[in-house]
């Protein structure tokens, strides 16, 4: 059998925790692997062409040094790499061109980020309904538009910078429909302090779409979209104080294209595979893994940054990802622990004020529970295996142990597709805490096994191939 | 369930569900306690095939015959489709000797009643065109069968429910308590005792822990059986496949682990990749080197697999008891304790006849006499592994 | 240029499928088992619902891979259902 190939620290996710992680274990005078599914690093928030009229965010402008400093080659940048798999011991299972492999890595820090909550609707899984950040991908990185008559709908800051930017490149923004009402905002108010530079941004990016003409309306969300082989129009409806939908005051509108958001959910499948202890914390956007002061799970030199470990920013993932990296270094002992304190107490005040301001992103943008109430036993909640909502409510109604994702799936067919349930998980977890009256937190995740991502059979099976000759 | 029930059945697997439905058919009154829901256990994480064609004794096999035919039955029967389908299972080999003594084997089953028809390596290909060129052969066990073993258990637990029994979820059995006789009366369990005429064990691997809590000691252990599930690939395989050194695989007790190919495609277009066993204790966790090694096994007969993904993999724990046939029936000087375990990876093919085996028990007192020393009873019964009562004297202190 | 189902489609190095696709003025990029029609969703690897098959290689997410030279695209948009709508009940 060849032999494993090692590193000291194995980075998985290039976006700015990663960066940051990455680069400061490689300062430490450690070997470093950084992985990532994409062809470039950055993430979803440094894409190029991320800088708004010239103007760079803070975190824009230190992400874009990170970025300048992965090309002086201190560390091992391996673009278009899936990880598949993590096993104690600290051993990771790779895919990448065709070929499966593993990696062994003296210290591990996840950064694998955050995917966006969506709340589901009757035809929300019709083509040309896609989530901002999608949107914004496209746009950003390839200067394509998701359509001509687009509408932004969802909550959260994320859908002015979406609608911004379709706008800028001459799609007609119908509306963009925030969900949550500026009362809830207001309440969180302490929360801002010190945010001037999110606030000037989201200003910005405010009167470039007043500009466009473009209505910006709290209070008011998408309850269904209508089409055959693609979105023709989507309802629009006010929502009340709940966040449940009105009757009155609903409208049809014409688009080819639907952004929706709520905000966002750490990616943790990795941690849970190394079998990393989770917890529930809505302010910190679901499930993320329990890390101590040095950002290490509860798994033994598993370290946890940036979005993973909590819905932040980027600000906060810039952070985490330095910190991590030199956790990782200290347990690898590159680093002498009066320096890592060190360098810890000058990130302290700014890591507890950005979760203070994250953690009221992540409580105003989370889908309102009132919003339940559009998902019609008719609508689709595990995209892949095509499970309604009905069937989910008849089986928690059907049987009193029918209350975690986990029974779920053996009850319906849901999370047993591709996506593994990463899309339908936290949407369930709510209708189940709906459904029978519990937290979401009850409701718990599906379990993780290998492979944690889609791996070809092939590429299984010849993996370190010597020894199992047919 | 107002009144002390008939029979409590412990368990809500596949084995248990149908224990509850045969007993609750014959009309007795059922209380099925499962301790977290319907089929958590190990009827989630197995393949579905009904199975013959890996059967090595003549009592063994007509103990599959019968719950074949129960199945066929039962997929007319039970209102709540669970995705049966009997398109024969075809046994393929790799080399020349391997198939000359697949073949005596499949003779022999050709006396018992199996149908089956031999394969030339031509004549395999023509049925299976995505099995690797080089075969040798292949043997065609036309009335295998499979169902979706999950949808399955919650068919027989649906159609139990009609006929009147109660199931309770959530409710975890921790012993059991005998009276002065001996007899077993009450489950003690996370919601307190519950008393019940007599009480049906169908723990799967679970019920060794239960079973000691009366001073017996069941010769069950887990037995590790992996799966790999593709993204769905219409039209690879049009039987399932199973590996000629499978039946070899489940009765070499040792503790490497043993993988033999088994391949099923489900309704939805997805293929269960096996099998494996290996004896690793309670670890329900994937290995990486498992999991490698039935891909492996898959690549070398179904190469055409190469670009499919493999999207998900899980683990049971099988049963696995010493002669690789079920314990099913009562517990010599246990009086009002039945087994119904050990059914190793036969459980989902063995169900429907361990739940009417189970029911004759109860209705008949006589079934024993008559039984006891020959037929389906007989094969099962728990009395063949010797006296089970571990420590006499534990057992009436107990009491 | 790629080819897409038989016919031409631009596209540019550096581009993803998916962005090639959509740009054409593609949407469905396949069929659920059941028939309905699917394209780009999350956008960013998670969803699985983009995928396509990309010279032979089935379940490929088009938001994932760029596009190359030559490179022939399937979309299995025009695909029957393999599951019949009445095989869904509960």
């Amino acid at each position: 059998m060849p032999a494993l190939e090692t590193v000291d620290v194995a980075v998985v996710g290039a976006g700015p925790a990663g960066l940051a992680a990455a680069l400061a274990a490689a300062e430490c005078g450690l070997r470093v692997a950084l992985l990532d599914e994409r062809s470039l690093p950055g993430g979803q928030y440094l894409l190029p062409g991320h800088a708004h009229g010239g103007a760079l965010t803070e975190s824009e402008r230190l992400g874009g040094d990170l970025l300048r400093r992965l090309e002086t080659g201190q560390v091992d940048w391996r673009p278009g790499v899936t990880v598949w798999n993590v096993e104690a011991g600290l051993t990771l299972g790779l895919f990448a061109d065709g070929r499966a492999t593993t990696l062994a890595a003296g210290a591990i820090v996840l950064a694998s980020g955050a995917r966006e909550q969506v709340a589901p609707f009757p035809g929300w899984t019709l083509p040309g309904v896609m989530t901002a950040g999608a949107a914004q991908l496209l746009a950003k990185r390839h200067g394509v538009l998701p359509g001509r008559r687009v509408l932004v709908a969802g909550s959260g800051p994320l859908l002015l910078a979406v609608a911004a930017k379709l706008s800028a490149l001459g799609a007609t923004v119908v509306a963009v429909l925030e969900a949550s009402r500026p009362a809830q905002w207001l309440s969180h108010a302490p929360a801002a302090r010190g945010q001037g530079g999110r606030f000037a941004e989201g200003w910005r990016y405010l009167s470039d779409l007043r500009k466009a003409r473009v209505a910006y309306r709290f209070g008011s969300a998408v309850v269904a979209a209508q089409g055959a082989e693609r979105v023709e129009s989507v309802t629009v409806a006010p929502l009340d104080r709940a966040g449940r939908p009105l009757r009155e005051g609903r409208s049809v509108v014409a688009v080819d294209a639907l952004c929706v958001s709520f905000g966002f959910t750490p990616n943790v499948e990795l941690a849970q595979l190394a079998g990393a202890w989770m917890v529930f914390d809505p302010l910190r956007g679901g499930w993320a893994p329990q890390v101590d002061e040095n950002l290490e799970s509860t798994a033994s030199g598993l370290f946890v940054a940036g979005e993973t470990g909590g819905v932040g920013g980027a600000g906060l993932a810039l952070l985490t990802g330095r910190v991590a990296g030199l956790a990782a270094a200290r347990r690898l002992g590159a680093l002498s622990q009066d320096d890592l304190e060190r360098a810890k107490a000058g990130l302290a005040g700014r890591r507890k004020r950005e979760l203070r301001f994250a953690g009221m992103l992540n409580a105003v943008c989370a889908p309102p529970g009132g919003l339940s109430e559009i998902i019609t036993d008719e609508t689709i909640v595990c995209r892949c295996e095509e499970v309604t909502a009905g069937e989910l409510r008849a089986a928690v109604r059907e049987a009193a142990g029918i209350r975690t994702l986990d029974a779920l799936k053996v009850w319906t067919r849901i999370g047993q597709g591709p996506c593994q349930g990463r899309t339908c998980g936290p949407i369930a977890g709510r209708l189940i805490a709906a459904e029978a009256g519990c937290s979401p937190e009850a409701a718990g995740t599906f379990a993780v096994r290998p492979p944690a991502r889609p791996l070809p059979l092939g590429a299984l099976a010849a993996l370190e191939a010597a020894g199992d000759a047919a | 369930m107002s009144r002390m029930p008939d029979v409590a059945v412990i368990g809500a697997g596949i084995v248990g569900a149908a224990c509850a439905y045969s007993l609750a058919r014959a009309g007795l009154s059922v209380l099925a306690l499962e301790r977290d829901f319907p089929a958590a256990g190990t009827s989630r994480a197995c393949d579905g095939l009904i199975l013959c064609c890996d059967k090595t004794s003549p009592a063994e096999l007509e103990l599959a015959q019968v719950s074949a035919g129960l199945w066929a039955g039962l997929a007319e029967g039970l209102d709540l489709d669970f995705e049966y389908g009997n398109t024969g299972v075809i046994v393929v080999y790799a080399t020349v000797e391997g198939l000359e003594a697949g073949r005596k084997q499949a003779i022999d089953r050709c006396g018992c009643g199996v149908k089956v028809e031999m394969l030339d390596a031509a004549g395999l290909l023509a049925l299976e065109p995505n099995l690797a060129p080089d075969l040798a052969g292949g043997i065609y066990y036309l009335d295998e069968a499979q169902v979706d073993a999950r949808r399955a258990t919650l068919a027989l637990l649906q159609a139990a429910r009609r006929c009147g029994a109660e199931l309770r979820q959530g409710v975890s059995v921790t012993g059991l308590r005998r009276d002065a006789g001996g007899r077993v009366v009450a489950a003690l369990t996370t919601e307190g005792e519950i008393e019940a005429g007599a009480f049906v064990l169908a723990a799967g691997v679970w019920s060794n822990e239960i079973a000691a809590s009366a001073g017996l000691q069941l010769p069950v252990r887990p037995r590790k059986g992996t799966i790999l599930v593709t993204s769905a690939a219409p039209g690879m395989i049009q039987h399932p496949l199973l590996e000629g050194s499978y039946a070899a695989s489940v009765h070499a007790d040792t503790s490497a682990a043993q993988v033999a190919l088994v391949a099923e495609m489900t309704a939805g277009g997805t293929l269960l990749l096996g099998s494996s066993r290996e004896f690793v204790g309670f670890d329900r966790s994937v290995s990486r080197a498992v999991a490698q090694a039935i891909a492996a096994r898959a690549m070398r007969y179904l190469p055409a697999l190469a670009e499919r993904n493999v999207i998900r993999a899980y683990a049971g724990l099988r049963p696995w008891s010493p002669d690789h046939l079920p314990l099913i029936g009562p517990v010599a000087g246990v009086p009002g304790l039945y087994l119904a375990t050990g059914h190793e990876g036969a459980g989902i093919g063995l169900a429907p006849v361990t739940g009417e085996i189970i029911a004759r028990w109860l209705i008949d007192p006589a079934y024993g006499k008559s039984q006891a020393t020959s037929g389906l009873a007989r094969t099962v019964w728990p009395g063949r592994f010797g006296d089970l009562i571990q420590d006499a004297a534990a057992v009436r202190a107990a009491a | 240029m790629i080819d897409l189902d038989g016919r031409d489609v631009p596209a540019v190095a550096g581009q993803t499928v998916a962005a090639a696709l959509l740009a054409a003025g593609i949407l469905v990029f396949r069929r659920t088992a059941r028939g309905r029609p699917r394209g780009v969703f999350c956008g960013m690897g998670v969803c699985f619902d983009c995928l396509v098959t990309i010279d032979n290689i089935p379940d490929q997410r088009a938001c994932m891979t760029l596009v190359r030279p030559g490179m022939r695209v399937s979309t299995g948009a025009a695909q029957a259902p393999l599951r019949e709508e009445t095989h869904a009940r509960a």
